[in-house]
């Protein structure tokens, strides 16, 4: 049998195994991004508290024919078991890729760190998203999870899925771009104390047409005790106790939250030492050079369709450096002034 | 002797007169000055050594371009950037403009290998699925 024949039936066993882990009727989870309601699905209630927190600011009224649908369950509580992967031990590869597995109709993934397993099938529109055992699950999954399904949804719209943080005004939103220690997480949430709105402090969904524009997807950030001493306006948030602080945004800061706004600039974080921020233009090039590689380096299944994709979104919007200060209001000012 | 880019591994993208290059096997990102960019672009096009050296004006030394040629190409290939290719496809036979001879640079940035670190499989459940490390 063919790796994409064999895909085909492995999907439809897994589906299989999703329907008979359901009890009487899966939990739903209606949420809204870029104009579609996105149904997910959870064979158990329990599951729906885990990773629905994150996206609590997208949720949006009960759908009838969604746009497209996400099943979620896992093992240990359903006590169902996945079919036997169709693929061997050595074909786990970097990016959470299968290597030899997926085609123009199916992408697929397994994430090692937190062992889950993502299938998407763009025909039906319809996903699955499966691991042992959902308390097991790590900060990261639980604060951005689906990463990799929500990208091949954003790919089929024409969009996709940076790794960049977002803040701005109704008008005009601004991105965060640069590897993880780069100031981005810090400098979003200090703009949670300004006029300035917070849209991600880590994922950002990114949307050409008809307008560029960029969308919140994740509400939750991660950051560190030295960040909650740094932003004292943080302090009534209830952070997880793990390797990082997982906090969630929504509803304490609710009105600080935008789910999408026209991208008008983007910022490349540096962190200097010095007070002072400072704002200087940037080429598209240097631009690309802090957003690809810590995007694609990271997200399962991407490639030459959302490099490019970057590549148009540094062209077509205005790039700076921003110099970060150790004055944090600095920096929101810095931000504030040009897109505020 | 042509070369072809290394895809689908290595994937680049052209603006602002810069070459940003990624591996995605390796986790490795690279940059080009600008004329490793017109080489770069040349390759891709098909085009042979010999017909990259003629993107240069000869200026007073030609050995020189083609030393600092062959060294480029080799950085290219030793980085699985590009691939030597003999087939019998056609050769490239657009003309460029000649452009003033600067020493071809890549720029390598290896800062972000440890994204594509793969997790060690520990253990696997009865069904054969890879379980996560406690």
């Amino acid at each position: 049998m063919l790796p994409d024949e064999s895909l085909f039936h492995f999907f439809k066993k897994a589906h299989k195994a999703f329907l008979s882990s359901v009890g009487e009727e899966p939990s739903d989870f209606f949420l809204s991004l870029n104009g579609q309601t996105i149904r997910l699905s959870f064979a158990d209630d329990l599951f729906r508290n885990i990773l629905t927190p994150a996206l609590a600011h997208l949720q949006t009224e009960p759908h009838l024919r969604p746009h497209f649908t996400i099943c979620i369950w896992d093992t240990a509580a359903s006590g169902v078991l996945m079919p036997p992967p169709p693929w061997s031990r050595d074909q786990y590869g970097s990016r959470s890729s299968i290597q030899g597995w997926g085609d123009q109709r199916f992408s697929l993934s397994f994430q090692l760190g937190s062992s889950t397993l993502s299938l998407f099938d763009r025909e039906e529109k319809l996903a699955l998203y499966w691991t042992h055992d959902f308390h097991k699950l790590p900060y990261w999954e639980r604060g951005a999870p689906l990463l990799a399904l929500f990208q091949w949804w954003a790919e089929e719209e024409g969009g996709t899925l940076i790794h960049a943080g977002s803040v701005g005004s109704k008008n005009k939103g601004a991105l965060l771009v640069g590897k993880g220690g780069s100031g981005k997480s810090t400098t979003a949430l200090s703009c949670l104390n300004s006029p300035l709105f917070y849209a991600s402090d880590d994922y950002t969904l990114f949307f050409p047409q008809p307008t560029p524009r960029i969308l919140s997807l994740y509400s939750s950030a991660k950051i560190t005790e030295k960040t909650v001493e740094k932003l004292p306006h943080l302090g009534s948030l209830k952070p997880t106790n793990e390797e990082k602080l997982l906090v969630y945004l929504f509803p304490q800061w609710k009105e600080k939250l935008i789910n999408s706004m026209p991208l008008k600039a983007l910022f490349v974080p540096k962190i200097t030492g010095s007070q002072k921020a400072e704002v200087i233009p940037c080429s598209s090039s240097q631009a690309l050079l802090a957003l690809a590689p810590s995007t694609l380096f990271q997200l399962s299944g991407t490639g030459s369709k959302a490099f490019q994709t970057m590549s148009q979104l540094t062209r077509s919007t205005a790039c700076y450096e921003l110099r970060l200060g150790t004055d944090f209001q600095g920096n929101v000012d810095a931000i504030e002034e040009i897109v505020g | 002797m042509t070369y072809r880019i290394n895809t689908p591994s290595v994937i680049y993208e052209i603006l602002d007169g810069e070459a940003v290059i990624l591996n995605l096997d390796e986790g490795i990102y690279y940059s080009l000055n600008e004329s490793g960019k017109e080489i770069w672009n040349s390759l891709s096009a098909g085009a042979s050594f010999e017909k990259a050296v003629s993107l240069f004006e000869p200026g007073g030394n030609d050995q020189t371009i083609r030393n600092e040629l062959a060294k480029f190409i080799d950085e290219l290939i030793k980085e699985k950037l590009i691939v030597p290719y003999e087939a019998a496809h056609k050769s490239e036979q657009k003309t460029y403009r000649k452009m003033q001879f600067e020493t071809p640079v890549l720029h390598i940035y290896h800062d972000m290998k440890e994204l594509l670190l793969l997790d060690p499989i520990h253990e696997v459940d009865q069904a054969g699925w890879p379980v996560a490390p406690r």
